[in-house]
């Protein structure tokens, strides 16, 4: 069966409608969404109406988390002063905006889904603030695969789409245990990272929205980039009042605002 | 006897006039002044040559006119908003080194009319000004590097309009000073620490600022930007 998956829109319907006329086109079966639905785009309302009429499994990502919460994020999203000032503007903006039922939708958005030997997160199974880069180390990055019981871990939140396969074979691990540690020793079967990239807020150096295919039979994975009219949702940041640097960003494929880089960064929150 | 001469350099904004004095003066050691004159001269200039060349001896605009001969040779930079017809200095200006540093594909100006010998640098003539460029003084502001280098990687790649020179001096939290360069056709399209004393307690008093030329600039969003940039009374204190 082909899968879509795909993360991060951000508020940026134009970016989501082109990713959906794309997965119609690649005729996949169903599709997944792993959250941020909103936070720095325009048109955060819009998306989430789309997604919820289409009936889109979806996770919670940091931001629908933080729109529901209040803004609580770890010092790591935001590695710059102004970063952070543009962070905060952009929640402030769409806290104001949000409709109740919106808001409510995100609320309920589980943190994980699973479906067969697949699991979906936003950012890693222990937090959605958490940034699995793709150059993690081995250890963690099996970690976090099997501390969902998975196969294929679907992921987000970096905004930047890699495959990673985990060969690593045996695997020992420290138990502890009332009467003192003991070392097990286990094989794991090949085990696969997928990050799904960024719709609505791409930071590879191209405005275009990321998204992933993912066929269960031969366990393939096909990195989707797909062109939109992203001046229009430029147009649609200026005209909403957001900071116009943010239409600047989108359209280098640049991100609203800069993101934490440190890859052995793990969320303390 | 034999002087060494005055200089007198002069072209549009953003043409590479101090780029030019600073390669005159970092060729030798031997003792040398520098004066930058013109309505707002920016300091940014003066501040960059005197602490990357300590046997250069700078003269601030407005400094006694007695001091100009004094220590040779001199280099005098002439800002483009002097009208040069009318230029008064306290030396015979036809004895004088008249240097005009224009961009590639200007054949005619002043500048030209003016000066005894024409340089032709490497920036092309649609990446200069005639008029005044926008400049900021920040003296007093502490920025955060990360968010620097945020704002300078923007600034340089257009997103607060077409700029095709950019000159900075920052202060950061570390108490050091950096200068940034940027231009269309220069080559030391960089940044680097000058070699100043730490400011290790409080706001720096000495000068730091910033100085932009090109096209549909919009200054009012690299104001905001810098501020953003910048680190309030309590976060700094932290430090
Ligand atoms: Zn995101
Ligand atoms: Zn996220």
């Amino acid at each position: 069966m082909k899968i879509a998956v795909m993360s991060c829109i951000h508020g940026n319907y134009e970016a989501l409608n082109a990713v959906l006329s794309d997965i119609d086109r690649q005729q996949a079966e169903k599709i997944f969404c792993l959250g941020d639905l909103v936070g720095y785009g325009p048109q955060p309302n819009a998306v989430v109406e789309m997604i919820r009429s289409l009936d889109i499994p979806t996770v919670q990502g940091c931001w629908d988390e933080d729109i529901v919460e209040g803004l609580n994020a770890c010092e790591c999203s935001y590695p710059s002063i102004l970063a952070e000032k543009r962070g905060k503007r952009a929640h402030e903006w769409t806290n104001d905006r949000i409709h109740p039922e919106v808001r409510e939708y995100l609320a309920q958005l589980p943190l994980s889904l699973r479906e067969e030997n697949l699991c979906f997160v936003h950012g890693s199974p222990h937090n959605q603030h958490e940034y699995l880069m793709p150059e993690v180390n081995a250890f963690t990055a099996l970690e976090r695969v099997m501390a969902t019981g998975a196969d294929v871990l679907f992921c987000g939140h970096t905004h930047i789409p890699y495959v990673r396969t985990l060969d690593a074979g045996q695997l020992a691990v420290k138990v502890r245990q009332p009467e003192g540690s003991s070392t097990k020793q286990f094989t794991a079967p090949l085990k696969q990272i997928i990050n799904a990239g960024s719709v609505g807020e791409p930071r590879h150096g191209r405005p275009n929205a990321t998204y992933v295919i993912y066929d269960t039979d031969d366990r393939l994975t096909t990195l989707r980039e797909v062109k939109y009219d992203y001046q229009l949702t430029c147009q649609a940041i200026i005209d909403n009042g957001l900071p116009a640097i943010f239409a600047w960003r989108l359209a280098q494929g640049l991100e609203y605002a800069e993101r934490a880089e440190d890859p052995t960064h793990v969320c303390e929150r | 006897m034999d002087r060494h001469p005055i200089y007198l350099v002069t072209g549009p904004c953003g043409s590479g006039k101090t780029t030019w004095i600073h390669q005159q003066l970092t060729t030798s050691t031997e003792p040398s002044a520098y004066i930058c004159l013109g309505a707002n001269a920016t300091p940014i200039d003066l501040t960059y040559i005197t602490a990357t060349c300590p046997h250069v001896k700078p003269i601030a605009a407005g400094a006694a006119w007695t001091q100009l001969a004094e220590i040779q040779p001199l280099y005098v930079e002439i800002a483009p908003q002097l009208d040069l017809a009318k230029l008064q200095l306290p030396v015979d200006i036809e004895s004088c080194q008249r240097i005009a540093i224009v961009p590639k594909g200007l054949i005619e100006s002043e500048y030209h009319d003016w000066a005894s010998q024409t340089l032709i640098s490497e920036v092309t003539e649609k990446n200069v000004t005639l008029t005044a460029s926008p400049r900021w003084e920040l003296t007093g502001e502490v920025l955060d590097p990360a968010s620097l280098n945020i704002f300078w990687d923007e600034l340089i790649q257009g997103a607060y309009g077409e700029v095709a020179r950019a000159k900075g001096i920052f202060e950061i939290v570390d108490g050091r000073s950096f200068y940034f360069s940027f231009g269309v056709g220069f080559p030391d399209a960089t940044y680097f620490e000058l070699p100043l004393p730490p400011v290790l307690a409080g706001r720096p008093t000495r000068f730091s600022g910033l100085e932009v030329v090109g096209n549909n600039l919009q200054p009012q969003l690299i104001m905001e930007t810098l501020e953003d940039c910048g680190l309030d009374d309590r976060t700094l204190a932290h430090y």
